[in-house]
């Protein structure tokens, strides 16, 4: 078996990632941590401060210096799970990749490869209404989904 | 089960070090708790379908034979509303008449999904109910670790909307694991 999960950083995402690792330690499943990465989510913020400030140089640079710190952030996230599902002895790998994450998402786990796909019931902006997860995302998602809370 | 310490202290090891406990103060909702992280293992799975559920794909029974619960509880749920519908529009015969075809359908979708659970080793029971269709499953819960359940439970698909609006509701009222095929 092939699980898929999906990390986002956020405490939901490695909640996830301990249930795949709780669900590949039985039987020895693969598990593969997938990120995506979204510039426009920095570039929102700094479209934003950017009107309010006089000088443009400088918030280019918060722009690349956030965007550089969002990367860092996702991979220690994975590089903490990955290096507590090894010591697990679970077969793990990872993949971080940018983009549209919904688009991203759709096309690595429609990709054929995984019989399972695992994910936080939130994302990094803490508790919320999840209807618009559930019908932009899993709804699109051909493998099972496990949605963790 | 994993050391879900070694995951938070791994994660702030470097990065907040002494600060955790004052980082934890302001910015809990975005941090793990022990409490939180706790796996719990999974002994007993709820699986409800009905007339729009489709075949359980082979992968979900893959799932439960990784978690190895002690039981497996499948449900096919009759709707009461619909049923009270046709009562209160075409009389009492014709709800009559829905509720036997619901019966004979929750036979054979039951029986196919029993044998496949019986292939996997899979210790199962199976019940048909007849209530209401989102308030009973999320009742249920309670008494389960995890919820399996298709994405058109209650509702058949349609272009623009691949999840019904009943699944929605118990998604969101669940607090358990939800498995959606």
């Amino acid at each position: 078996m092939r699980i898929l999960v999906l990390v986002d950083g956020s405490k939901w995402s490695q909640k996830a990632a301990l249930h795949a690792f709780s669900v590949a330690r039985r039987k020895g499943a693969k598990v593969v941590l997938f990120s995506v990465l979204d510039r426009k989510e920095v570039r929102a913020i700094a479209f934003h401060l950017s009107l309010r400030s006089e000088n443009l140089e400088e918030i280019k640079r918060f722009e690349e210096t956030a965007w550089e710190e969002m990367k860092k952030s996702v991979k220690d996230v994975i590089t903490n799970l990955l290096e507590l599902g090894r010591e697990e002895g679970i077969n793990c790998s990872f993949r971080i990749v940018e983009g549209s994450a919904r688009e991203r998402i759709l096309e690595e786990a429609n990709s054929g490869k995984y019989d399972l796909v695992v994910m936080g019931a939130y994302g990094k902006s803490g508790k919320t209404r999840i209807g618009s997860l559930l019908e932009d995302v899993v709804g699109f998602i051909e493998p099972p989904v496990i949605i963790v809370r | 089960m994993v050391n879900i310490n070694r995951l938070i202290l791994r994660k702030f090891r470097n990065i907040a070090g002494s600060r955790y406990e004052e980082i934890l103060k302001s910015y809990r909702e975005f941090l793990l708790t022990e409490e939180e992280m706790r796996i719990p293992r999974v002994d007993s799975v709820l699986l409800a379908i009905d007339r729009y559920s489709g075949e359980v794909p082979e992968g979900v029974f893959r799932l439960l034979e990784h978690y190895s619960p002690q039981k497996v509880t499948v449900i096919y749920v009759i709707d009461r509303n619909t049923y009270r519908l046709i009562r209160d529009t075409l009389g009492e015969k014709d709800a009559e008449k829905f509720r036997e075809r619901e019966s004979e359908l929750a036979e054979k979708f039951l029986k196919a999904v029993s044998s496949a659970l019986d292939a996997f080793g899979l210790n199962w029971s199976r019940e048909i109910v007849f209530a209401e269709k989102t308030e009973y499953v999320e009742g249920l819960m309670n008494d389960y670790d995890v919820l399996v359940i298709g994405k058109q439970y209650g509702l058949e698909s349609t272009k623009t909307h691949h999840i019904s609006p009943l699944v929605f509701r118990i998604v969101q009222h669940v607090t358990k694991p939800v498995v959606l095929y």
